[in-house]
């Protein structure tokens, strides 16, 4: 086991914004169907009568009338679906994508970033230090600049919902055969 | 080229990370980081208790004299607690005080015995731990170099990379080489984000606990069952964390 402990810097703060990037939308949809050929967008609208079909098979509001969704094609059989959404909690933003086969059943869900502040904290100038600078040549990543983080994060419960959504959104969608 | 790949996916109840080091001779890390990814996941299926079919949540539910099926997975991480809760004298248990005696017997590599009506585990305190231990041990068994896996905190490294971590709440900076890091806040004896119980037998003073606990120790099943022992005892030195070359800080 190699832990060393890092001089403490003065003035700097108890954890109070973070950020990581983890994939592009691309990337996710790509290793949740590898065998697709291309991934078609389609702009999806409901009626009110969907978007209440939708929060009823859902559990939570539709939020939304438009949703975007990439189907996944092979030899222009769709192989599923992929849906890239942000859910906001109490203090992080998360965007995540989810991969949904034809058949309704959830592939995979994978992060694509991850921002959170705790607010006035922010303002405070040695944490903010680490982020100056970081421009597109020197992202913002966990790891190389920015030191991960010990002490449990988020709770799920919103990706959950989100997710629970999506699927709804999905099925709804297909019902009405704006889907393939 | 080299360089890191990153993945995080919410497991768990949190968010788990798994970042690889990877070089053009491994073509093969996204397989292997799904493969991590994969045994998070049977952790989460076996262990959660909110996971409605887990072997947590059915002995849970059966009665007295019930065998309960579990993954064999299940019945390591009870050994590793069962072990802890005898050389921590009881401070680290399971079963939360649920029952006044035994609480399950283990049968066979896949059989719990239920032993009382009101027998309740949670492994909220160790599955985290255990499942970075699984995907790290995943990422090795594929040749990764190194990397990271993060569930929500509870943290490993492993191979030739140095992470710096902030301990979230804290002026604590660490850096992890080879080992893993856990740290668990509590306030009034309850955890601040997640699940993972404080309450022993016969401690009613547990409600009074409020301290966040950090703990370094060679294996993250051992770091993240060791924040309970010392955020009970407030102890940074105790005894059990030498004999197991950890080390803790206590703010």
């Amino acid at each position: 086991m190699r832990i060393e402990v890092l001089p403490i810097i003065l003035g700097a703060l108890p954890v109070s914004a973070w950020s990581a990037d983890y994939l592009t939308a691309h990337e996710a949809e790509t290793l949740m169907f590898p065998q697709a050929q291309e991934f078609a967008p389609v702009n999806l609208r409901f009626d009110n009568a969907q978007m209440q079909e939708i929060a009823k098979r859902a559990g939570i509001s539709a939020r939304s009338a438009q949703w975007g969704v990439s189907v996944a094609r092979k030899d222009n059989v769709p192989l599923g679906y992929v849906v890239v959404d942000n859910v906001i909690g109490k203090f992080e933003l998360i965007t995540y994508a989810v991969g949904v086969g034809t058949d309704g059943a959830i592939r995979q869900i994978e992060i694509l970033s991850y921002r959170e502040s705790h607010g006035g904290e922010v303002r405070l100038p040695a944490w903010r230090k680490q982020f100056a600078g970081k421009t597109v040549a020197g992202p913002l990543r966990i790891g190389e600049d920015i030191a991960n983080i010990s002490g449990a994060t988020l709770s799920c419960t919103h990706i959950t919902d989100g997710v629970r959504r999506i699927v709804a959104v999905l099925q709804v969608a297909r019902d009405s055969g704006v889907l393939p | 080229m080299t360089g890191t790949l990153r993945r995080a996916q919410p497991w768990l109840g949190t968010l788990v990370s798994i970042e690889a080091s990877v070089d053009r001779a491994l073509p093969g890390t996204h397989a292997a980081m799904a493969t991590a990814f994969a045994a998070i996941a049977r952790v989460h299926a076996a262990m959660s208790s909110q996971c409605a079919g887990s072997d947590v949540a059915r002995f849970n539910a059966a009665a007295r004299g019930t065998v309960v099926t579990c993954d064999p997975w299940t019945i390591r991480v009870l050994r590793i607690a069962a072990e802890l809760r005898r050389a921590s004298a009881g401070l680290f248990d399971v079963a939360l005080g649920s029952t006044r005696g035994a609480t399950y017997r283990v049968v066979d590599t896949r059989h719990l015995l239920k032993l009382d009506d009101a027998a309740r585990i949670e492994l909220g305190g160790i599955a985290k731990g255990f499942a970075v231990d699984r995907a790290v041990a995943v990422l090795r068994s594929h040749r990764v170099r190194a990397g990271l896996v993060n569930a929500g905190g509870d943290l490993r490294g492993f191979g030739s990379g140095a992470w710096p971590v902030q301990v979230r709440g804290s002026r604590l900076r660490l850096t992890v080489q080879q080992g893993a890091i856990a740290t668990s806040h509590y306030r009034n004896g309850r955890s601040l984000y997640r699940d993972d119980p404080l309450v022993v037998p016969d401690r009613r003073d547990v409600h009074a606990v409020d301290r966040l606990v950090t703990v370094a120790a060679p294996r993250c099943v051992l770091a993240d069952a060791l924040t309970k022992v010392v955020a009970l005892t407030g102890d940074p030195a105790h005894p059990l964390l030498r004999s197991i070359g950890a080390q803790a800080w206590l703010q």
